[in-house]
Order: C-alpha cells, then structure tokens, then sequence
C-alpha cells in the first residue's frame, strides 16, 4: 500500500421532487405532529415518482458532480454504487450509470449491497482500490429507494425513511481525510431488517420492508456507542476531541439515545433529519456535505458511524484539511 | 427499600421523572407520559438493568406498561 494521502474531494447529493411533510404524515398516520418532528426528528421525507428509479437517482447525483467539474467524465477510474434497490436484480446498477453518464469503458465498477453502513465501507473500499492500483479518481455513489419498498400502512417505516442518492469524489485533493476504520457483523439479527422477496413490483406483501423497532434499537444502543470508544483508541485519538459526531441519522430518537449513552456533549451529534430523514446509505454524505457547509474549519475530528441492515456497522474518523467545503 | 427490583425500577423511573416515585400503580404512558419510542428506550433499560429479554407479545400478555405488572415479571423472570 502506498502513503498517498487520499480523501474526499466532493460530495453531490440529488432528492426526488415528491415531498412529504410531517402535517402530511401526522394527518395520515395519526401521530402528533410534535411528536413525527421532535422525536422521530422528520420534517420532509422525499419519494421517488413511480417512473423514478434508483438508476435515475444515481445519474442524476453524479450528473451533478461531472456538470461542476470539467474534465472530470473521462478521468474516473472507479465506480462504486451502494444500493439494496436496485432496478434489476441483476445486473449491477453501476454498469448502467457507466453507461447514462458516457464514463470510459475502462472505467472499474462494481455495486455493494449495504443499507445504513454502506457509506463508510464504500468510502474504504474505494480508498484501498485506490491505493493499490493507482487509480485518481474514483466516484462512490449510494442510492436506495425505500419508498418502493414500504408498506403504505406501515406507519412505522413510513414516518421515517426518504430516497435520495449522492456522488462522492474521492482523490488525491480530497478535503477530507479518513483514519482507521473498524467494521462490525451480527448476521444473528438479519431478519429484523428484511425484504424478504422484492421484485420491485408493488402491492406485494412480501416485497414490503419489515422493521422491527425495537430489536435495531437495541442494537445500535449497545453497539454503537462501544464502536464509538473502539474507533477512538484505533485512531489514538481522546474522545473528547472529536470535535462533531455524524451517524447514520436513524432517526432522532437513536442519535440522541446514542449521544447520552456516550456522555459527549449531545450537541455534538449532528442531525440532519428533519431536513432530509433517514436516506440510507445517503445520510452520512449528505449530512457531511450539509454540515461542512455551515463549518469550515481545517483539522477538525469527525466521526463517522454508519449502522443497520444485516445487521452491519462500520466507522472511522475523518479529519478536515484546507478549504473543506465538499 | 431493599428489594433490588423495585430498587432498580425506582432508578430507571427517577431517571426519566426525577419528581416521580416508584409505585406499582404507575402506568408508562398515562402516569409518566411516555410516548412509543419512550417506551422503546424504557424497555431497553429494563433488559440492561435487570438482564432480561422481554418480547413484544410479554408487553401485551402481561400488561407491562403498569410498573406492577413490570415488577412481577422481571421477579418471575430471575
């Protein structure tokens, strides 16, 4: 592995025009409104129009990110898409983009099936390739829609998850640098985040995604705050000195439940729900882009944790560098 | 008080409602206005304090939002 200081030089994020605000969700689920805005942490969820897909979303993001940068569409060297919703069952979803977008055919690509911690292993998988072959630039794309996935009753799932999908540029002008990561599995808990049977096809029970609250709950409150402690020492770094903390954002609930368990100061912890709600594998990024705009400071200390589906978790800390605007 | 479970109940309600005290008639939602993710977290504390697994369907079966009923379980339960 070489020493080459790779990070992320930019982050494009794209959000279907379909809105739901939470007057809308609380008139048509029956929760309060407070309660969908202060606990749930939701303001606007953002739906995929019946004809928009995944494949859509991804181009669109990354249509977005080529449009800023000159040049850029013949000098990829990577594509990494992040999706469990895809079109198709197969083939891979970042063949497609390969194709909307006119990226060279001796371009790398590949998809990774991962929900809520795709982000963060994307973002190392993509750093490793890297470095290893020598690539410049590589894009990292996540993407679900999980609205063609959700029961329209589930009010559960409903209230929570929007769609949306981002393109990150990772180089060797990154602004964002990534520490050690650590990764974690317990596949004992797979079916308490489950499609059991999507073929993208609607009005099929069994094509529904099925959330049990409770058990993932559980699992990030007595996970993640012990990966939190185990990144740091990874990192050699005091937690203390983390300067802001941007997890997967859940949901309001599991941040701030998180944050306590922590004893950091909770306003640490980023929340972006009640702009976006929870995008999946797209919150991090978003919330990284979201973030950094509002706070451009060389050498700040962010971690990083994305959790969920499978279920899986991964986190590293990432440290600004320059004008770190992404 | 010695009984250590009313000892830890009446801590994990302490730290919901410093005001509030431990009682068997207490009922979560109506007494100490908890709301479903509330609950949620309550019930997670519950399993960490106590070191039980209560399922969905022992909430309903046995009334688990009375702190009573609450009580007799995690006794039944250890």
């Amino acid at each position: 592995m070489s020493d080459r200081k790779i990070g992320i030089e930019a982050i494009e994020y794209y959000l279907p025009s379909q809105v739901t605000t939470s007057d809308d969700l609380a008139e048509r689920y029956g929760f309060d409104k407070e309660f969908v805005e202060k606990k749930v942490g939701v303001s606007n969820l953002y739906t995929t129009q019946s004809n928009e897909t995944v494949l859509d979303m991804s181009v669109r993001a990354l249509e977005k990110m080529l449009l800023a940068r000159p040049g850029l569409r013949e000098n990829i060297d990577l594509l990494v898409v992040c999706t469990q919703t895809s079109n198709y069952q197969l083939p891979q979803t970042s063949s497609q983009v390969q194709s909307k977008c006119n990226l060279p055919n001796g371009i790398a690509s590949f998809d990774i099936s991962l929900g809520c911690s795709g982000f963060v292993y994307g973002l190392s998988i993509v750093e490793s390739m890297m470095k290893s072959y020598g690539f410049s630039n590589a894009v990292l794309i996540t993407a679900d829609a999980y609205s063609k996935i959700i029961d329209e009753n589930d009010r559960n799932t409903k209230c929570l998850f929007s769609d949306a999908a981002t393109a990150t540029l990772i180089s060797d002008n990154g602004v964002l640098l990534s520490g050690e990561y650590i990764f974690g599995t317990d596949g004992d808990f797979f079916d308490r985040l489950i499609v059991t049977n999507f073929s993208g096809s609607e009005g099929n029970s069994d094509s529904c995604l099925y959330m049990d609250g409770r058990a993932i709950f559980n699992f990030t409150v007595s996970t993640i705050p012990d990966e939190i402690d185990k990144v740091c020492a990874k990192n050699k770094i005091d937690k203390g000195d983390i300067d802001h903390f941007i997890l997967h954002q859940a949901s309001r609930f599991v941040i701030q439940s998180i944050a306590k368990k922590t004893g950091e100061d909770k306003d640490k912890f980023v929340d972006y729900l009640h702009k976006f709600g929870n995008t999946v594998s797209s919150s991090i990024p978003i919330a990284l882009k979201e973030f950094l705009l509002e706070h451009n400071k060389t050498g700040s200390k962010l971690l990083i944790s994305g959790f969920g589906v499978g279920l899986s978790w991964a986190s590293t800390i990432l440290t600004t560098k320059g004008e770190s605007n992404v | 008080m010695s009984d250590t479970v009313e000892v830890g109940l009446a801590k994990l309600i302490e730290n919901i409602n410093p005001n509030e005290k431990y009682s068997p008639d207490l009922d979560l939602t109506e007494d100490l206005n908890l709301d479903s993710l509330d609950i949620i977290g309550f019930l997670f504390e519950v399993e960490r304090e106590f070191g039980i697994k209560i399922s969905d369907q022992d909430v309903d079966s046995y009334k688990l939002f009375n702190i009573g009923n609450l009580y007799e379980y995690i006794k039944n339960c250890q």
